[in-house]
């Protein structure tokens, strides 16, 4: 903490002001002195969840999509286990639970499941009904598992009651491409700074996470909280950056948000007392 | 014309005239004390709020914005404690009074800005929230 004498009203520049100007702006701050105090602040953000009762924690199998050669389900439960192991009060089990299903294009027309979506929707136009979206269908799929009781009362069960985590993984590729504005100073003949705006093509590449994670009592199988995060990295095309290295880099900025779930945060900061 | 000819009513006259301006200058003479008692519990606030006793420094920068309600400092500060023991609604409502009242603070206002990054990201995290 320190105590320091300073303006309230700015820290002016006195250069290439006037002789008078610069009398007047000193007098105005010098009559205008005031004391501050630095302070460090903890601001305390409670946990969304009251995990008190439960004092283990699984984190189970996650329905995946994605258009990347990347084992969404493997890697998120192996970081969110590493994470909450150093970083909530929960015992994090180790076990090893069944992923609830790849939804990827390649995995769908391989099991034979787009032909099945491709007879739902022949059927709903053919009954005049609201056409589906592919994307519609592929949510309602996964809610059904997600939300299937039986199932995690029955993983409760094995378990003894923990916490479980569990919920939907999205991660794609998506072009980026496209007009992007940049300023830059150059100077003119009299060698004064001049803005210069310019719009450039550039290609780019964007990775876009998205997670809807499921919070369920292993004990009823019902869900106690739900929680949905997007994030969204861009690379320039001389970044060479693989898929893999990009899905880190969205779960890095998305953990503190999900761990705020189950534990306490604290921001910390400085903030001046003014006397 | 009358007051030539009524001496009574030119001494009412110089009374009231009299009374108008001691009382004036006892209002004066008290709000003076009251901003001077206000930044004595400022000053007091600080010191307690150093020794992280916030909830004291509160009390204190209340206070003072009871004795002197302009006092954009004693809100600057308690908006301070209140973001400090996490009642974010509470320490918007006071920067902003406090800006409303001093709108080229730098430090209030740097405060504030530092202050909206943590409330709109607790904001954001809070709708976020899909919970059953």
């Amino acid at each position: 903490m320190s105590e320091r004498s300073a303006p309230t009203a700015g820290r002016g520049r006195t250069e290439g002001l006037g002789t008078a100007g610069a009398a007047a702006l000193l007098l105005a701050l010098a009559s205008a002195c005031t004391s501050y105090y630095e302070v460090p602040i903890e601001v305390p953000i409670a946990a969304k969840l009251d995990v008190e009762k439960y004092n283990r924690i699984l984190v189970a199998g996650f329905a995946t999509q994605s258009n990347e050669n990347i084992d969404l389900d493997a890697e998120t439960v192996r970081l969110l286990r590493n994470q909450l192991r150093t970083r909530s009060t929960l015992q994090v089990l180790d076990a090893e639970i069944e992923p609830l299903g790849d939804f990827s294009d390649k995995t769908l027309e391989q099991s034979g499941m787009l032909e099945k979506f491709k007879e739902i929707e022949d059927k709903a136009k053919s009954e005049g009904e609201e056409q589906i979206s592919r994307q519609e269908w592929i949510d309602l799929e996964q809610d059904k598992l997600l939300e299937d009781e039986e199932f995690w009362k029955e993983i409760g069960e094995e378990y003894q009651n923990p916490l479980i985590v569990t919920g939907k993984l999205a991660f794609s590729s998506e072009s980026r491409s496209g007009l992007v504005r940049s300023d830059r100073y150059t100077r003119d003949a009299f060698n004064r700074p001049q803005l210069v705006r310019s719009n450039t093509f550039q290609e780019r590449t964007g990775y876009v996470l998205n997670a809807e994670f499921y919070f369920i009592e292993g004990e009823t199988g019902r869900t106690i909280h739900r929680e949905r995060f997007t994030e969204e990295v861009i690379y320039g095309r001389d970044e060479q950056t693989s898929a893999l290295s990009s899905y880190f880099e969205l779960m890095d900025r998305l953990l503190p948000n999900f761990l705020s779930i189950l534990s306490p945060q604290t921001f910390r900061g400085t903030r001046i007392l003014l006397k | 014309m009358s007051s030539s000819k009524n001496p009574f009513a030119t001494a009412f006259a110089l009374l009231a005239i009299l009374l108008a301006w001691r009382s004036a200058a006892l209002a004066e003479e008290t709000l003076e004390k009251r901003v001077d008692e206000a930044k004595e519990q400022v000053a007091f606030g600080i010191e307690v709020a150093q020794l992280g006793l916030w909830k004291e420094a509160v009390y204190r920068w209340s206070k003072a914005i009871e004795l002197d309600p302009e006092s954009a400092r004693a809100r600057n500060n308690l908006a301070v404690a209140h973001e400090q023991m996490g009642e974010f609604d509470e320490a918007n409502q006071q920067y902003e009074r406090a800006l409303e009242l001093e709108p080229n603070n730098i430090y209030i206002r740097q405060n504030y800005e530092l202050f909206r990054e943590a409330y709109e990201r607790k904001k954001r995290t809070d709708r976020r929230s899909g919970s059953n």
